[in-house]
C-alpha cells in the first residue's frame, strides 16, 4: 500500500524543514531535515520499499537502520494523523 | 479602524442589516452604510434574540464550531449562528442580545473575511508611533495589554496610538512590506478604544512584530522566517479547519513573516525609555 500524506494537512518546506499543518487538530509539526526527505517521497506516493530505497541512496546507511528508522517514522505520522 | 459602526440596540429592536468588510484603504468597518468599492464585503441579516443561552447566564460558551455546508460557511456557538454564501457573501445570524456575544460574533466573521483580503487578524497588541505600527503578539496572557500600559507610562500617561490591545489585522502590502490596522476588538483596556480608532484610518507601515516573553530581564531576540511563521500561527484567529483554510492562513503567515522584521520581546515591569526606544527604533 502506497503511503501518502493526509489529504487535510497544510505544508511548506522552508530552509530544507518542513512545517506540517493539521487543521483538524490545530497542531504544527516540524520536521527535520532526514524527516523532511523522507516526508517529500512520502508526498509523491511511495511504497515503503521505494522510500527505504532511496534514503539508502541520498544517505549511504546500511538497510536495516534504513528500515528501522523509516519505519519508526512512518509510526509516528500516522499516530499524530499524518498520513492517510 | 471600524468606521460607522452602529450601536446595533439603538437601530431596530430586533434586528440589523450590517455590511461587513475591509475596505481598499485597509481596515475593517461593520456599519449599514457600505463604502465604495470594499476591498471585500459581507451583508449580514442579523437578529438579536432575547432566549439564547448565553443571555440567560446559565453556561459558559462553547468552542466555535466552524463549517462549509454546501455553498455556505457556518458558524455556531452557543450564543450565535451565522450561515453565509460563499458566492454573495450574504447571510443571515442569529446572536444573544449582549454586547459581548455581537462583539463575538464580528470577530468570527472578521477572522475568516480578512485573510480573502490578504490579512490576517491576530491576538496583538499594537501601537502606531511616527507613522509606523509596532505589534506585539501573544496568547491570553502574555503581556499584550501589560506591555501598552508600560509604553504609556514612559509617555507620562498621556495619549499615544494604539492599534489594539487584544487584536491587530496584519496584512501583507505591495513591495515586500505589511501593514497594520486597529480593530474595534479590544480587551481590558477598551476604555481607550473610543480615543484611539480615530487616529487610525487607512493603517500604517507595520515596521516590527515582536512575540511576548514576559522575563526577569529585557532583551530582542531576532527571529527567522521560519521561526516567526511557527510562533505567529498559533496567534491568528481562524476557525474553519480544512486544508484549503489551512493552505491560505500558511501561505499568509509566512508572507508576513518575510514581510515585517520579527523578534521575541523578553520584557519586564517597569519600562525605561531606553528599551521603549530599542523596541521602536
Amino acid at each position: 500500500m502506497k503511503l501518502s500524506p493526509n489529504k487535510n494537512l497544510a505544508w511548506r518546506i522552508i530552509e530544507k524543514k518542513a512545517y506540517i499543518l493539521n487543521p483538524e487538530k490545530s497542531e504544527l509539526h516540524c520536521l527535520d531535515e532526514v524527516a523532511t526527505a523522507a516526508w517529500e517521497l512520502i508526498s509523491k506516493k511511495t511504497e515503503f520499499a521505494a522510500l527505504c530505497d532511496k534514503m539508502r541512496e541520498d544517505y549511504d546507511a546500511k538497510k536495516e537502520v534504513i528500515e528501522k528508522d523509516m519505519s519508526e517514522f512512518i509510526k509516528k505520522l500516522r499516530e499524530q494523523s499524518l498520513l492517510e | 479602524m471600524i468606521k460607522n459602526q452602529p450601536d446595533l440596540f439603538s437601530l431596530k429592536p430586533d434586528h440589523a442589516f450590517l455590511n461587513v468588510g475591509l475596505t481598499k484603504s485597509g481596515g475593517l468597518y461593520a456599519s449599514a452604510c457600505s463604502p465604495k468599492k470594499p476591498r471585500i464585503e459581507s451583508r449580514l441579516n442579523i437578529a438579536l434574540k432575547r432566549n439564547l443561552a448565553a443571555n440567560e447566564g446559565k453556561r459558559g460558551f462553547t468552542d466555535v464550531c466552524a463549517r462549509i455546508s454546501g455553498r455556505n460557511v457556518v458558524f455556531k456557538r452557543n450564543d450565535f449562528y451565522a450561515r453565509i454564501n460563499l458566492d454573495e457573501l450574504t447571510g443571515k445570524a442569529s446572536v444573544a442580545r449582549n454586547e459581548y456575544s455581537v462583539n463575538s460574533l464580528l470577530r468570527v466573521i472578521f477572522s475568516w473575511l480578512a485573510p480573502q483580503a490578504g490579512g490576517l487578524l491576530m491576538h496583538s497588541s499594537g501601537i502606531k508611533a511616527g507613522n509606523k505600527s509596532f505589534i506585539f503578539t501573544g496568547i491570553s496572557g502574555s503581556g499584550k495589554s501589560t506591555i501598552i500600559k508600560e509604553i504609556k507610562k514612559i509617555h507620562g500617561g498621556g495619549r499615544i496610538d494604539i492599534l489594539s490591545d487584544e487584536i491587530v489585522l496584519v496584512e501583507s502590502s505591495k513591495y515586500n512590506k505589511a501593514r497594520a490596522y486597529g480593530t474595534p476588538f479590544w480587551g481590558e483596556l477598551s476604555g481607550l478604544r473610543k480615543e484611539n480608532n480615530r487616529g487610525n484610518a487607512g493603517g500604517s507601515a507595520a515596521a516590527k512584530l515582536f512575540f511576548l516573553r514576559k522575563a526577569p530581564f529585557f532583551k530582542i531576540k531576532p527571529l527567522g522566517k521560519a521561526e516567526a511563521m511557527t510562533r505567529m500561527l498559533p496567534n491568528v484567529l481562524y476557525f474553519l479547519k480544512n486544508k484549503a483554510a489551512a493552505d491560505m492562513i500558511m501561505s499568509l503567515a509566512l508572507e508576513i513573516a518575510g514581510n515585517i522584521p520579527c523578534f521575541e520581546l523578553f520584557f519586564m515591569p517597569r519600562m525605561t525609555k531606553k528599551q521603549y526606544e530599542a523596541i521602536t527604533e
